[in-house]
């Protein structure tokens, strides 16, 4: 019970929950001038094939009309571009956050709902929710701002920059999100061990995925793929003579992908580090903190050359790595030089 | 309108203050001033409580009239618009002895059990953000843990693929013939959902996996009737789509699904089965 206490709810000046809310809603902002266009399609799609992901049938239990008509999502859509700025300048951030945590959660539902997962957004839409109840999210918001006017007018005397930052907060809402940042990359890698641990250590996996689509006969300009198991008993290969039996990731390999899968020492080397990051990402929480930049760092060059070579965007859960960079600190550097923004005291 | 009332709690107290805060922004007619026993200018105003009084319980003090413990806080509770009822609740016939235990006991263990020192999160905080917390791990490990891929879950393969030795690779393909036998590719859109999406809902959902206990598309016991009948099911739908859409070429008699395997420079193509677009019924390749 003390090491629970210890982990989640000491309070740190070391993270500000409230500038990482800036940044991963500004994120959501960039991403939402792609995600919310392309909803059109799926306005447009109608109700063949649609097979609701978990997430639209949690809502349907909640609230079924939501679940059923896709009549909601032009006004969901409007929703999100009102309340991703309101959360971003904080005003009215807890509620505003909320709000977007749910229509950014139903939205994306949607567009999961034809088979399809898109990993990219599901740990920042999760974070989200995190955000919400987070001790300490209206540190850096218009509402923290105009709290800090109306006690300037009682005649309180503050500085700005604490006023701004807040009190100490739980480091909870922070640590969490890493947890279940950890938890996806540790069973990622297990995943990896468990079910190609040779092809994939040998560079074979990597090199197939690279080289995907960049074959001499293309079966498609970004076809889905899948795998065989040739070995299955003839009874069982009534669908076709090979037996397939697995749907493999899609990957859409750029022409750095295709050179460097040319190479199976490089892809052997890339697929190694990978291991590596993945089963050692739990770490992160028992290291020391120049230790845990360099982690995070090499995380964040991972979905940098996934982007890089495979053209997948994970450009979402890398910001959610910016929760761990004490914010406060680099404000504070910041006010330093910029007048008028300066701190009372040193990071503690 | 001035305050009538003196609120006067432990200001080291985290509870306490988040009390405050809360009573704060309930006190929509500013009944009451909000005062930490801490402030030395308390006891000057009220002589008549004393320091050791103040640290065993909050007080409301005004009006020739002062109340302590649960006492105050109903009547706080009732002169708080949105919280009337539950003040109301709190002057019941027999409500005073528990509520009376109850604060007491809060109030004699908040430094100790409670540990709610200022800053630092309450009991209260550190019960629902422990429900939080391990809801959301829940949530995480749930994918890996049940082997659920689907959105929001993930059981995160994520390029986790065996393969064959040759390195190949296997798609699907719907081919179209019209009456007079000419073949024409019939591209995955034309049900109205992209070609990625498509072929993994094909996969996943009708044309199933070998292995029965796959996540996507493992059919136990599966016979080639049932995956005629899948298939039908799978035809029916695709079709109605692309009609709806007018993506389908008029004079179509019958769509094949063809499994392309592709290994070095080899390739090799198997005609799964056919679907007659006037039976609605798809025949599996003998």
């Amino acid at each position: 019970m003390t090491a629970w206490n210890r982990f989640w709810f000491s309070t740190s000046r070391r993270y500000s929950i409230g500038f990482f809310r800036i940044l991963l809603c500004t994120w959501l902002i960039a991403d939402f001038i792609d995600f919310l266009p392309a909803m059109d399609l799926v306005m447009k799609r109608g109700e063949t094939f649609m097979d609701p992901c978990a997430g639209l049938r949690w809502i349907g239990r909640l609230v079924p009309p939501l679940a059923d008509a896709a009549d909601f999502l032009p006004a969901l859509r409007i929703a999100a571009c009102i309340l991703a700025p309101l959360a971003l300048v904080g005003l009215g951030t807890r509620f505003s956050l909320f709000l977007l945590a749910l229509v950014n959660f139903t939205l994306r539902s949607y567009q999961n709902s034809w088979t399809y997962v898109g990993h990219a957004s599901i740990l920042p839409s999760i974070a989200l929710f995190v955000l919400v109840v987070a001790p300490g999210v209206k540190a850096w918001s218009l509402d923290a701002l105009l709290e800090a006017w109306r006690a300037r007018r009682r005649g309180e005397k503050f500085v700005l920059f604490d006023r701004l930052a807040g009190p100490p907060a739980a480091v909870w809402p922070v640590h969490l999100i890493l947890a279940t940042a950890a938890i996806v990359y540790f069973s990622s890698g297990v995943a990896k061990v468990r079910w190609s641990a040779a092809d994939w250590t040998s560079g074979r996996t990597l090199q197939w995925y690279l080289q995907g689509n960049g074959g001499d006969r293309r079966l498609g300009h970004w076809t889905q793929f899948f795998t065989a198991r040739r070995e299955t008993p003839p009874e069982q290969k009534f669908r076709d003579p090979w037996g397939l039996d697995k749907i493999v990731n899609s990957t859409m390999s750029t022409p750095a992908g295709r050179a460097l899968g040319s190479s199976l020492p490089a892809c052997a080397c890339l697929a190694w580090a990978t291991l590596l990051l993945e089963l050692a990402f739990p770490a992160l929480f028992f290291l020391p903190r120049p230790a845990q930049y360099a982690l995070l760092a090499a995380a964040t060059a991972f979905h940098a050359g996934i982007g890089v070579l495979m053209g997948i965007d994970f450009g979402g859960w890398a910001t959610l790595f910016l929760a761990a960079v004490d914010w406060n600190a680099v404000l504070r550097r910041a006010g330093e030089i910029l007048p008028g923004l300066h701190a009372s005291r040193r990071d503690n | 309108m001035a305050p009538r009332f003196d609120v006067i709690y432990d200001g080291d107290c985290g509870l306490c203050e988040a009390s405050r805060r809360f009573g704060e922004r309930l006190d929509w007619f500013g009944v009451f001033r909000w005062r930490p026993n801490q402030e030395e200018a308390v006891l000057k105003d009220h002589p008549h409580l004393t320091a050791r009084a103040l640290d065993g319980a909050l007080h409301v003090t005004g009006e020739g009239r002062t109340l302590a413990g649960f006492d105050a806080v109903r009547f706080m509770l009732l002169r708080w618009p949105l919280a009337a009822w539950l003040g109301a609740l709190c002057y019941l016939p027999g409500a005073a002895v528990p509520g009376r235990a109850a604060y007491r006991w809060v109030a004699d263990h908040r430094r100790t059990v409670l540990a709610c020192r200022i800053g630092e999160p309450t009991i209260v905080h550190k019960f629902f953000a422990s429900a939080f917390i391990c809801m959301v791990l829940a949530f995480a490990l749930a994918g890996p843990i049940l082997r659920i891929e689907d959105w929001p879950l993930t059981c995160a393969p994520m390029f986790a693929t065996p393969l064959e030795a040759d390195g190949a690779r296997y798609s699907f393909r719907f081919v179209a013939l019209d009456a007079s036998g000419k073949e024409r590719e019939l591209a995955s859109e034309s049900s109205g959902v992209t070609e990625l999406r498509l072929k993994r809902l094909l996969f996943g959902r009708y044309y199933g996996s070998v292995d029965p206990s796959y996540e996507y598309g493992g059919f136990p016991a599966d016979t080639p009737a049932a995956f005629e009948k899948r298939m039908t099911g799978f035809f029916d739908e695709f079709v109605d789509g692309a009609r709806k859409g007018r993506t389908l070429p008029r004079g179509i008699v019958e769509i094949q699904l063809v499994v392309i395997r592709e290994a070095g420079t080899a390739r090799e193509r198997h005609v799964s089965g056919r679907y007659n677009v006037r039976d609605r019924k798809f025949r599996r390749s003998p």
